[in-house]
């Protein structure tokens, strides 16, 4: 963080994409590595003891901050993408037949919604869009109409990595249950922002992905509830997945290790395990409470800006995406990171929801609990810069 | 590092040359840089053209003819765009339309990168060099047809 970009401080706005890591997750995953580097759940020999011991504690730790009822609920996977594909690919390969529906949201990530689209293609079902309203909030008049018999899932994202926007999520799950669809909600931007109860929610599966929440890449989690996961088949097999194994056929290890087929991202999980003390540690509550400040404050003084257009609606996630009129986005994104000043530009993984607003792309800066208002401040002067380059 | 925006471009973009709609072009095609979204739709009319079947590739811009027919010999009698992106992505197009008109498809085939950045009268990083290829790679497709 303490990086010169083009001579001046680096102001990294581009939290949605990827949080910045703390050094105790850095050391922890290094700690791994130099002191118990072993393979886990197979030696009885001290170092793989130990691996095990740190990389099933982490499960534990996330099993208490999403609120689930217990440590078999907890998939680790290789990320949110992953976590989505794995649910559509094995309980929703087994469950959506010809002329069963799909509910999604206009508002999703190419991540969920590519995944149940193929699904859909390949079974013959529909996908249907819970639309939004002008303001950028999901349409919930809408959803008593979406919902019906044939609904067998409802797959919304929890806070929107382009409008920022906070779904009620509670609210549709409650209904999707009246007409027995079940829920996954897909929480790659919640993570680091949002305080979540997967019991409150009440929710079928959730997902998380590790490097938006301050934890290394590579790494995501699917909380699933235990009777639902246990009626599903394995998504990959292989190695640590299995019971028993003869040259015939195989049967099944138990959750949650049924679907950690192979050798587990054992750093990883080990490091997203700090990153949820990190968090922990500074608190949710808090958390939420400054960021939305600064968001508050970016959001007041970009809307100030003579020709800047931003999308979704005032009460949001610490997300803010924009358009100038004078400047083209990818253009901005350039000139920004002169200024140091690090935004994301383009469609942002939701480019049927670009063409629907009638955009080709946008920028986008994201907070995290490092930001402060004098980050906004070079943003919002870079900004300014850009439009006089433009426009002198 | 060198400014971006200069001058030229900035005019360029400003008001760019040649945009709009062909009716009836002999050639067209239409691409996306899907990771900013940009988008352009290239138009040519091309005189005394002959399609061979398999062409040698000698674009090294990034756009590769594994297979196919491709448009040899003729020349470019007229360019048109619809380009909607960055400025980068605009002033190139316009540049490279003005340079292109009246000229050899065998020439247009042998333009690359460099060719693009001295239109442009900067280096460009690597970061960008996706949006200033749009139009030329564009042109490219539009010949294998």
């Amino acid at each position: 963080m303490k990086r010169k970009i083009r001579g001046h401080r680096l102001v990294y706005l581009d939290n949605a994409a990827t949080t910045q890591k703390p050094i105790g997750v850095l050391e922890a995953m290094d700690e791994y590595y130099r002191k118990h580097n072993a393979n886990i759940h197979r030696g009885i020999h001290t170092l793989s003891v130990e691996a095990t011991d740190m990389y099933e504690s982490a499960r534990d730790k996330v099993r208490k901050f999403l609120n689930a009822g217990s440590r078999e609920e907890i998939v680790f996977t290789g990320g949110a993408t992953e976590a989505i594909n794995l649910v559509v690919w094995t309980w929703g390969h087994e469950n959506i037949h010809r002329g069963d529906e799909i509910l999604l949201t206009e508002m999703e990530h190419h991540s969920n919604l590519v995944p149940w689209q193929e699904l859909a293609r390949k079974k013959g079902a529909q996908l249907k869009y819970i639309p939004l309203t002008k303001s950028g909030e999901l349409n919930m008049k809408e959803l008593p109409r979406l919902l019906t018999r044939k609904t067998k899932i409802v797959s919304v994202v929890h806070i929107s990595n382009f409008l920022g926007t906070v779904n009620p999520v509670e609210k549709i799950v409650k209904a999707a249950r009246k007409v027995g669809a079940l829920t996954l909600i897909d929480g790659a931007q919640a993570g680091a922002h949002e305080g979540i109860d997967v019991r409150k929610i009440g929710c079928d599966f959730y997902v998380l992905s590790g490097h938006k929440m301050y934890g290394p890449t590579g790494v995501g989690v699917l909380y699933g509830k235990k009777e639902i996961l246990q009626n599903m088949p394995p998504y990959q097999t292989g190695g640590h997945m299995i019971e028993e194994v003869d040259f015939e056929r195989a049967t099944w290890n138990v959750l949650p290790w049924k679907f950690e087929a192979g050798t587990a991202k054992i750093a990883e999980v080990i490091g997203l395990g700090t990153a949820v003390d990190f968090l922990n540690k500074a608190g949710l509550p808090a958390i939420k409470n400054y960021e939305s400040r600064i968001a508050n404050y970016a959001f007041r003084k970009l809307k100030d800006i003579p020709g800047i257009m931003i999308y979704g609606p005032r009460g949001r996630g610490p997300v803010i995406a924009f358009t100038s009129k004078a400047v083209p986005a990818h253009d901005l994104a350039s000139l920004l990171d002169e200024r140091g000043v690090a935004v994301r530009t383009g469609h942002h993984c939701t480019m049927p929801l670009h063409r629907k607003l009638g955009i080709q792309s946008s920028a986008r800066a994201s907070f995290a609990l490092y930001n402060t208002k004098a980050d906004v401040d070079a943003l919002v002067d870079a900004v300014k810069l850009a439009i006089a380059k433009f426009h002198p | 590092m060198t400014d971006l925006y200069q001058p030229q471009i900035l005019r360029e973009y400003r008001n760019p040359r040649n945009t709009g709609v062909m009716k009836n072009p002999t050639h067209q095609a239409r691409a996306l840089n899907s990771s900013c979204g940009d988008e352009i739709t290239v138009y040519l009319k091309i005189k005394n053209s002959k399609l061979s079947p398999y062409g040698r590739s000698s674009s090294r811009s990034g756009s590769e003819d594994p297979s196919g027919s491709r448009t040899t010999g003729g020349k470019i009698v007229d360019i048109k765009y619809d380009a909607r992106g960055c400025a980068l992505t605009v002033a190139s197009a316009s540049l490279l339309s003005e340079k292109i008109k009246g000229h050899k498809t065998s020439e247009v085939n042998n333009l690359t990168l460099k060719d693009v950045e001295k239109l442009l009268g900067t280096k460009i990083a690597p970061a960008r060099q996706a949006c200033v290829l749009l139009p030329l790679d564009t042109v490219k497709k539009a010949l294998k047809k």
